[in-house]
């Protein structure tokens, strides 16, 4: 491999397991992903847990990926519906055994003020809205890109933006 | 400073401020897993057809010399009515996290146990794989009454019954005297 990253090249040589590419591949988005997943879940532990599946899941499936160029839609894409689908089983083992919610529980990260304060404002949306304004403003993928990654129409996507705007300028007053 | 400035202000200051303390042993953990992964999942494929057992005894040994154990998604070759069975190595299974084990079996094939007749009539088996801990492996046992091509769908649960993996084992029985090797 060149030691300038080539994504293409490194995608064509992780479909072929190659192990130098995939530690490439990881060293390029793993801190995107993490800072997109820790925002979202809110915890770091969560965070860590949904990173780690979610680059086992990209290095199985990797061979199925027709646009290479998309790679990093496809990741988040990934990672977000793990999130997802934690949520859901979480949600239902709460609702069946009574546990308390996960998202309540204290942050033990050591991450700024700023941070704190926005995880904090954040974690007042519903979770849907909380991705989409990740997605664009912290993660900084286009309106096009979130409509790629969440399956939502690009009208939508501008519009339930605007919404959850006005919601967080209202929280934050 | 209007509220809209002092969000996007939050944003950007947050966003850049946001520490990268990301375990550093992830890099590790996420490719021992994928070892372990492909290796539990080679171990599958490496014991299937390994033992014949009739009855609950071990009656011969059938070597396959047709088959490419080496790629799993060939199809095996079985005889209809002889008993097979599948090894699954709980010593690797543990270090998955896997807690359960789903069967689905497709029609004209059925569990095999000299001890629980019941067994034969289910379709679909769930097993406790913690209840096995004194054991290093778990042979399924199933026989195929009829022709034709047959898939065993394995599916490997966490705790909570959350899916980490399936398997599909293409199986392709035909009576003895078709058998080729």
């Amino acid at each position: 491999m060149t030691s300038k990253f080539n994504i293409i090249e490194t995608i064509n040589l992780c479909k072929k397991n190659n192990r130098d590419a995939q530690s490439a591949l990881y060293q390029k988005y793993s801190f995107d992903l993490y800072k997109y997943l820790h925002f979202l879940c809110g915890k770091k532990e969560l965070a860590e847990d949904l990173v780690q599946n979610t680059f086992i899941k990209v290095f199985r499936n990797i061979g199925s990926l027709k646009n290479n160029e998309g790679i990093k839609g496809w990741i988040f894409q990934i990672a977000r519906n793990l999130y997802f689908d934690h949520l859901k089983s979480a949600n239902n083992s709460k609702r069946d055994n009574n546990e308390i919610n996960f998202d309540q529980i204290e942050d033990e990260s050591n991450q700024s003020e700023s941070v704190l304060e926005l995880k904090n404002l954040l974690n007042q949306l519903d979770a849907k809205d909380r991705d989409l304004i990740i997605l664009v403003e912290i993660s900084g993928n286009s309106l096009l890109e979130v409509s790629e990654i969440t399956g939502i129409s690009l009208s939508a996507v501008k519009s339930r933006l605007h919404r959850v705007r006005k919601t967080l300028n209202n929280i934050n007053k | 400073m209007t509220n809209e400035t002092k969000l996007d202000q939050l944003f950007k200051t947050a966003t850049s401020e946001f520490k990268n303390d990301l375990n550093p042993f992830m890099e590790t953990r996420i490719f021992a897993e994928i070892d372990n992964q492909k290796n539990f999942l080679d171990i599958i494929f490496k014991s299937s057809f390994s033992r014949f057992i009739q009855g609950g005894v071990l009656a011969s040994l059938i070597i396959f010399s047709v088959l490419s154990l080496q790629t799993p998604k060939k199809q095996f070759q079985g005889i209809v009515g002889q008993v097979y069975s599948i090894n699954l190595d709980l010593k690797k299974v543990r270090k998955q996290n896997i807690a359960w084990l789903k069967i689905d079996l497709p029609n004209g094939v059925s569990l095999h146990s000299k001890n629980n007749n019941e067994t034969k009539n289910l379709r679909t088996l769930t097993i406790p794989l913690q209840s096995l801990k004194f054991l290093n492996e778990m042979p399924i046992v199933f026989k195929s009454i009829n022709k034709g091509g047959k898939a065993i769908q394995l599916t490997f649960l966490d705790t909570k019954k959350r899916t980490i993996n399936t398997k599909r084992i293409q199986l392709n029985f035909t009576s003895s005297n078709e058998l080729t090797f």
